[in-house]
């Protein structure tokens, strides 16, 4: 294969795709909403979370006794010190309780600190650096230092906010492509392109390029405005920089070439049936699916915002590419095109 | 430079072309004829080497088409005007053809002053910075010819070149390929227009699937018409239509509208001796000439009793 061949082809469709007014719209507009728009929309609730965290309470504690390596069950304890004790099924009001372990407990204005609380109710509480699962209710309290609940929330808000903008790497290929393939096939200029002495895989590799480096182009584009703009806007109530995360890395170096590709590729293997670029636009549109679901289970808590599950779905996409790849090669030949394309 | 020998292609088991044979050599302009559907697009496709052949094989400047080795090299030495301009309209006639020169790999100095001397020949060096959206039909046409001697191809096929052109951009288009065979180059047309072909092709294969007639529009016409001398006489008597056929070389005699037709193998020898046998007879004899056959002829003939 000869590189410059298809950066000749590259070039041609570039020049191409900047004359036209709808695919520059889109290479705009998509960006502009998912990086500007969306983290802005989102800086809004998380800084309200934050906010909520910072709410003044006035708790007096009268503490006339203290616990200290206990093990606590159905009591009910008002206006004591408890370090260390295992506390279950209890009732703590008043009262300041560190290093502990609480496990479906009620507690009322009380100082809980660097312990590790599960399955409890914690009402106007002021709270230190906690260990907290998804099972507590906590209401009207004050969180300081760590949240691991609160802390889960911010991050799936972001990693969630991640999934859309990887939806710039597989929106603009559907419109661009669409142009790209069909577009040539409808307005016949395919043949003497086929005429030339570049082979199908060069011109493969030069249509596929430009759409592959303008939507990426676009998309790491985007990331850094994004990432700019949440740090910015966040970092005053959060105390930190929360991007990019290794989450965000990972989708943006792995899945969203690997959702580039597999939209771009299956773009060819729909030009190859259909003679309108509308309709390959909206054929190609279903390729937003998989990356919605993926959206959906990881907001639903189906999937966690973790590392794995995207290092797992993103290399799932890179093998589904491979597939895709040597079957639009399939397609993407002199005889296939000029004989049995639709 | 173009030697097809048996060659064939089918699609779904239905035969577009069969068993096809003909030369075409260096310099020269060749016309293929036939109705729609006879095998004509696909015969140049299997020759430009964008379709397999599915029987017989053709060679091209002495490569064989359709194998590993030479397709490319085919494809480099070839210009293919298809039916359709396929011009990318939002790029200027200059970006068209200097991106299929860059694909031809034609250098740099070279293709600008490539493109500058194609443009200027088909009289369309005044608008090459202007989007090819605003051409005219006639002018897309000339620009999609343009780009098929953009690499200064030795071979060029032109699948209908003139169609749909009005008289005057047809004539430029005709003059083009008329300077571009002087200069040598083997041009190979597809055509409907009888008259062009006539006109612009030094011969032509009647194809219908396969080649049903090849040889120069005059020798096709001999071919399968045979030669008619006409004796226009200032007045007709019955009586000299007997006199020639008095003749044993005289053939089919007919009197036609005041004129004695003749059919004759060698008119140049026996025409002397009709006028000397009409003379001493007593005819006034205004004229003797050759009856003209059109292609038009030769082409209902073959195609009108044996279309599909």
């Amino acid at each position: 294969m000869r590189i410059d061949r298809a950066v000749i082809v590259a070039k041609k469709d570039l020049s191409e795709f900047r004359k036209n007014r709808y695919i520059m719209m889109t290479i705009v507009m998509m960006p502009l909403i998912s990086s500007v728009i969306l983290p802005i929309v989102y800086v809004v609730p998380i800084n309200q979370l934050s906010r909520q965290s910072e709410a003044d309470l006035d708790l007096r504690f009268n503490t006339t006794y203290s616990l200290e390596n206990a093990t606590l069950m159905d009591a009910t304890i008002l206006d004591a010190r408890i370090e260390h004790v295992n506390i279950t099924n209890c009732v703590i009001r008043n009262s300041i309780v560190e290093n502990c372990t609480i496990l479906n407990s009620n507690f009322n204005e009380s100082r809980i600190a660097y312990s590790s609380v599960k399955n409890s109710m914690l009402e106007r509480c002021y709270l230190v650096n906690l260990t907290l699962d998804v099972g507590n209710t906590v209401r009207s309290s004050q969180y300081a230092g760590g949240s691991h609940e609160l802390d889960q929330l911010k991050t799936l808000m972001f990693n969630v906010l991640l999934i859309l903008l990887i939806m710039i790497p597989v929106t603009i290929p559907t419109v661009t492509a669409s142009y790209s393939f069909v577009g040539e096939k409808v307005n016949k200029s395919l043949e003497p392109l086929l005429a030339t002495p570049t082979t199908d895989l060069e011109l493969l590799a030069g249509k596929s390029g430009s759409i592959f480096a303008l939507s990426m182009g676009a998309t790491w584009l985007s990331f850094v405005v994004a990432v700019v703009l949440v740090d910015v806007l966040t970092e005053p109530s959060l105390g930190y920089y929360p991007l990019p995360n290794t989450y965000w890395i990972v989708g943006i170096l792995l899945l969203a070439p690997g959702m580039c590709l597999m939209s771009i590729l299956a773009n060819v293997i729909i030009s190859s049936r259909v003679n309108d670029v509308r309709v390959s636009q909206q054929i190609g549109g279903v390729l937003i699916l998989p990356v919605l679901l993926f959206f959906f289970f990881s907001l639903a808590g189906v999937l966690s915002t973790a590392l794995l599950p995207m290092l797992v779905f993103s290399l799932g996409v890179l093998v589904v590419d491979a597939g895709i790849v040597l079957l639009s090669l399939r397609v993407f030949n002199r005889e296939e095109i000029l004989v049995n394309w639709k | 430079m173009i030697e097809i020998v048996g060659l064939g292609r089918t699609f779904d088991g239905k035969a577009a072309v069969e068993d096809l044979n003909l030369t075409v050599e260096k310099g020269e302009v060749f016309g293929l004829l036939g109705p729609n559907g006879a095998g004509k697009t696909t015969t140049i496709r299997m020759l430009a080497c964008l379709i397999k052949q599915t029987s017989g094989t053709a060679f091209v400047n002495g490569l064989e088409i359709n194998t590993s080795s030479d397709s490319q090299k085919i494809r480099g030495i070839v210009g293919v005007l298809p039916e359709s301009p396929g011009l990318y309209e939002s790029l200027s006639a200059n970006r068209n053809l200097d991106f299929f020169a860059q694909l031809y790999g034609v250098p740099k100095d070279k293709r600008e002053k490539r493109i500058e001397e194609l443009l200027k020949m088909l009289d369309l060096w005044d608008r090459r910075d202007e989007p090819v959206a605003t051409y005219s039909k006639g002018m897309k046409q000339k620009i999609a010819i343009a780009r098929a001697f953009v690499h200064d191809p030795q071979v060029v096929f032109l699948d209908e070149p003139t169609a749909g052109l009005d008289p005057q951009a047809s004539l430029t288009v005709r003059e083009f390929i008329v300077a571009l065979k002087k200069e040598g180059r083997t041009v190979f047309i597809n055509s409907h227009h009888l008259d062009e072909v006539e006109r612009l092709c030094d011969r032509i294969a009647v194809m219908n699937r396969t080649a049903l007639a090849i040889g120069s529009p005059k020798d096709l016409a001999r071919r399968y018409w045979g030669r008619t001398t006409v004796v226009e006489l200032a007045s007709l008597d019955p009586a000299y239509g007997d006199v020639v056929r008095g003749l044993d070389f005289a053939s089919n005699v007919r009197i036609d509208d005041g004129r004695i037709l003749v059919d004759l193998d060698d008119p140049e020898i026996r025409n002397p001796v009709i006028v000397e046998k009409l003379t001493r007879a007593g005819a006034k004899i205004e004229y003797v000439t050759e009856l003209k056959r059109s292609l038009e002829d030769v082409y209902m003939k073959l195609i009108g009793g044996g279309s599909r």
